[in-house]
């Protein structure tokens, strides 16, 4: 669980922070251990820690949607970037994702009802000799046919069963 | 403040400015301006808009003037070819995500960016139009917020967070960044109090009065300013007139504060409750009159009931103008010869005017500004935005703290301040005047305030003395708190430059709350600052100084005793009342009731004559606010109502019933009671060694729910009575 015991967590730092320099530093830690616990940040999560930090609710808000890495809504087990780089774009990315979205009804950015994936986009994994790339999680998939496609959905339905 | 002035140059010419001043704010002064689009004045600048960008000597590239103060030696240009390509960049780069239908926009004409982009002649941008098509967000009958035409000033979220609504804030970054509230919640489901100081805040039209639209071009309006008088803040405002009525009320200066009430009330003023005509009762229910009727009616009563003066009593709403309550008075005074003449001030505070009439002989003018103060002491003042009891003082002294004021506050109950509080001390019940005298002996014992500090008064050395026989420690002890906290509270003030003490119901409501506002008004001659009474109601000090009240004759004379007070003729019993305006009543107080009012109230319903009075901001005269200073009201408005204000009717009455010839109009008035007004100057404190007490009691009308208590037939009657409602609930 989240500590919130500000002084402790911000150590010899704390002593010349003020009271409000301190409450508002503490969010992203509170966010980075809420997100692990979480997966995404929840609403009522973050309610609480905006009251036992004192910070309004917009400020919450503000702090989390300033980083790209947190979110709002849950994400699903298996989170599946489809890279549309140019060389992957070139090599045919969008019927990747075409492929993926048709599969599981679900289009770029969102995440299937039963939280099993979450499917994205990125702009570039490092590695465009293999294109078309996708990831899943931390994995690289490269070389992307209809056939690795298959085998893409087969490894997020298989964490379902 | 007595700041340092510095010599500096702008565009070549040589000026004198304050040192350390916010170079916007500065230029302005001299007749510079520095084009902005993200500044408020006296608030900290923070760079985002680069509309301002001057020219420095010796700098390598051009500057944000919002974030640079003057200093002495400095030399800027805020005009020249560079600079005015660098604006002209920025008015392009910003109309390329901003819609171009200055044709149809609501803004046209007060918009910020239109007249940038006038004067610096961008017509449409040189860069590839974008927009996000984000949602609209008008579906809570107040604001409406369209974050197409944000143009991330900021303006908005920077006035939200520093009352401490902390509604509105920056969601996201970069080109996608968006203002709006915590998950993008449309407004009526956050804790926005619908203030709309955001709405004075914006330069362009991302946010705007419901119902604006297609009400009149920005400059057919026809603009009054006026002061609202439905609570005890009297916030200045402007109305703003269209042909087909008022369009929208708004505060004079885009950081000053108006709360939902004042801004959205004006609806109440064409509501089925207003009264439209004179209205008689006959066989048990109220008909519509004439005038002429029911003056008769009125006069002829009275003219009766004048043969017992002792059984005849007027009490107006302490919202009525000075004008209304000096006639009022007079009328009660001179042409029927009863000191039952009362306002319903003395239902929340009997303290105020009788302490500072023994300390001043008047209710002199605070000389600054409460924004001005580095220290607020708060004493039972529960003044808040949510609860909507004063809500114009919650959100000055919220402001003040987030510009960096200390607050203490010194309060028996649990205090809403206490999260922004350096120090809260709470004291036991009733003992505010102990707690003052432990914070003084503190003071004088320790030595701890310059003695240039100390304002000139008369008696003082007395008050000194006592103190410093006092025993900080006892006194402490007898009010429920630590030394320790006393002399921390001493502390802050003794470093303040300019402590600003605040007094409200919880202390005028005591007993001895003229001892408590004593005490008040000795601690702060002791430090150098200032004390300022937080009143319920708009015209609390006008009507004593006009006379309206118990206490005093016009001009703060003593009024012979034996008066009935507001609350002792509500009691019942009288021949006659002539009541004016919102009076919190339960049943008939008088055998003959005539009520003047806006709308129907719980006085009129049981009434046998009702005379149609004028609203707020239908009003014509002047009042006296908490500061002590006056305030002009002043209507343009055509209402439909056939009212008088209460100063004609209680001319009219005055003579008909034998005393005297009438005063024509207003200026006759005026002229009449301007002998009355302002009778200190410069005022000396006739310091007074108080002896601490126990206070105890309780206002009739206490801060908490007050707006409605004082105004609550015109509340109801606007579509701001769902938020009063609410604020209840919560």
């Amino acid at each position: 669980m989240v500590s919130m015991d500000i002084d402790k967590e911000m150590g010899a730092v704390a002593g010349v922070l003020s009271r409000e320099q301190k409450q508002k530093g503490m969010l992203i830690h509170a966010f980075q251990e809420i997100q692990k616990e979480c997966n995404y940040l929840p609403e009522e999560t973050l309610e609480t820690l905006g009251r036992e930090l004192d910070v309004p609710m917009s400020v919450v808000y503000s702090t989390a949607s300033f980083y790209k890495h947190f979110y709002f809504k849950p994400r699903g087990k298996k989170i599946v970037k489809v890279c549309t780089g140019t060389a992957c774009h070139v090599r045919g990315a969008s019927e990747v994702l075409k492929a993926l979205e048709g599969e599981f009804g679900v289009k770029e950015g969102e995440t299937t009802p039963d939280l099993s994936m979450t499917l994205e986009t990125v702009g570039c994994v490092g590695c465009c000799g293999l294109a078309p790339v996708a990831t899943i999680n931390e994995d690289v998939i490269g070389e992307i046919d209809m056939k690795r496609v298959a085998e893409i959905i087969k490894s997020v339905k298989e964490d379902l069963s | 403040m007595a700041d340092k002035i510095i010599t500096m140059e702008i565009d070549g010419h040589s000026v004198q400015l304050p040192d350390g001043m916010n170079l916007v704010d500065a230029a302005r002064m001299v007749g510079v301006d520095i084009p902005n689009l993200c500044h408020l004045e006296h608030m900290r600048g923070v760079g985002a808009c680069r509309m301002c960008m001057v020219e420095v000597e010796g700098s390598r590239g051009p500057n944000t003037a919002c974030t640079m103060k003057t200093k002495e030696g400095l030399k800027i240009k805020t005009d020249s070819a560079q600079i005015k390509d660098l604006r002209k960049m920025v008015i392009d780069l910003i109309l390329s995500m901003h819609p171009l239908d200055c044709m149809t926009c609501p803004k046209a004409g007060v918009c910020w960016l239109q007249d940038l982009a006038y004067r610096l002649d961008v017509r449409e941008s040189n860069y590839t139009r974008k927009s996000f098509n984000h949602a609209i967000d008008d579906a809570n009958g107040f604001i409406e917020r369209d974050p197409n035409y944000c143009i991330l000033c900021g303006k908005c979220v920077r006035v939200c967070t520093a009352q401490n609504t902390n509604i509105l804030e920056f969601m996201g970054r970069g080109v996608g960044a968006k203002v709006t509230t915590a998950q993008d919640k449309p407004l009526h489901e956050t804790d926005c109090t619908f203030c709309g100081s955001c709405l004075d805040a914006c330069p362009v039209n991302a946010i705007l009065e419901s119902g604006r639209r297609a009400k009149g071009r920005e400059w057919q309006l026809e603009k009054a300013d006026t002061t609202c008088t439905l609570c005890g803040s009297a916030c200045s405002l402007v109305v703003s007139e269209g042909v087909d009525g008022i369009v929208k009320v708004t505060s004079p200066k885009p950081n000053a504060f108006i709360c939902a009430v004042g801004r959205f009330g004006f609806d109440a003023l064409n509501a089925d409750t207003r009264v439209m005509n004179p209205k008689i009762r006959k066989n048990g229910a109220l008909e519509d009159a004439s005038w002429e009727d029911a003056l008769d009616a009125v006069s002829a009563k009275l003219k009766a009931a004048k043969a017992n003066p002792a059984k005849v009593g007027i009490i107006a709403n302490a919202s009525v103008t000075n004008e209304d309550a000096y006639m009022l008075q007079k009328l009660g005074r001179a042409a029927v010869g009863t000191n039952n003449v009362d306002s319903t001030a003395s239902l929340s505070d009997t303290a105020t005017i009788p302490a500072y009439l023994k300390a001043f002989g008047g209710i002199p003018e605070v000389e600054n500004c409460l924004c001005d103060a580095d220290l607020i002491v708060t004493m039972g003042v529960n003044a808040s935005q949510w609860s909507r009891a004063l809500p114009a003082h919650d959100a000055k002294i919220r402001k003040t703290v987030s510009g960096g004021a200390k607050l203490i506050v010194l309060d028996p109950a649990d205090s809403a301040y206490a999260g922004i509080a350096a120090k809260n001390l709470k004291l036991a019940e009733g003992t505010d005047t102990y707690a003052l005298a432990a914070i003084m002996a503190v003071l004088v014992k320790e030595n701890m305030i310059p003695a240039e500090r100390a304002r000139r008064t008369d008696g003082f050395d007395a008050v000194k003395a006592a103190a410093s026989a006092d025993d900080a420690a006892k006194l402490a002890e007898a009010a429920g708190l630590s030394l320790d906290d006393v002399k921390e509270a001493a502390d802050l003030i003794a470093k303040a430059k300019l402590p600003m003490i605040l007094y409200s119901t919880g202390v005028t409501g005591k007993d001895n709350g003229a001892d408590a506002v004593l005490s008040a008004l000795n601690l702060a001659a002791l430090t150098g600052g200032q004390v300022i009474p937080v009143l319920l109601d708009a015209n609390a000090v006008g009507a004593a100084m006009m006379g309206l009240s118990t206490a005093t004759l016009p001009g703060f004379a003593a009024a012979p005793a034996g008066g009935m007070s507001a609350a002792e003729m509500l009691k019942g019993g009288l021949d006659f009342l002539y009541a004016v305006g919102d009076v919190p009543v339960s049943g008939k107080p008088a055998s003959f009731v005539v009520a003047q009012v806006s709308h129907m109230n719980d006085m009129a319903s049981s009434a046998d004559v009702v005379l149609p009075g004028p609203a707020f901001i239908e009003q014509d005269g002047s009042i006296i606010n908490y500061y002590g200073a006056e305030r002009t009201l002043w209507s343009t408005i055509a209402s439909e109502a056939e009212y008088f204000s209460p100063w004609e009717v209680a001319a009219e009455l005055s003579e008909r019933i034998g005393g005297g010839e009438r005063a024509e109009d207003i200026e006759d008035v005026m002229a009449e009671i301007e002998q009355f007004a302002m009778p200190c100057d410069e005022p000396v404190l006739n310091a007074a060694v108080i002896k601490p007490s126990k206070g105890a009691g309780s206002a009739s009308i206490k801060s908490a729910g007050s707006m409605m208590a004082l105004n609550g037939s015109i509340i109801g009657a606007s579509r701001v009575a769902k938020l009063m409602r609410e604020a209840v609930k919560a």
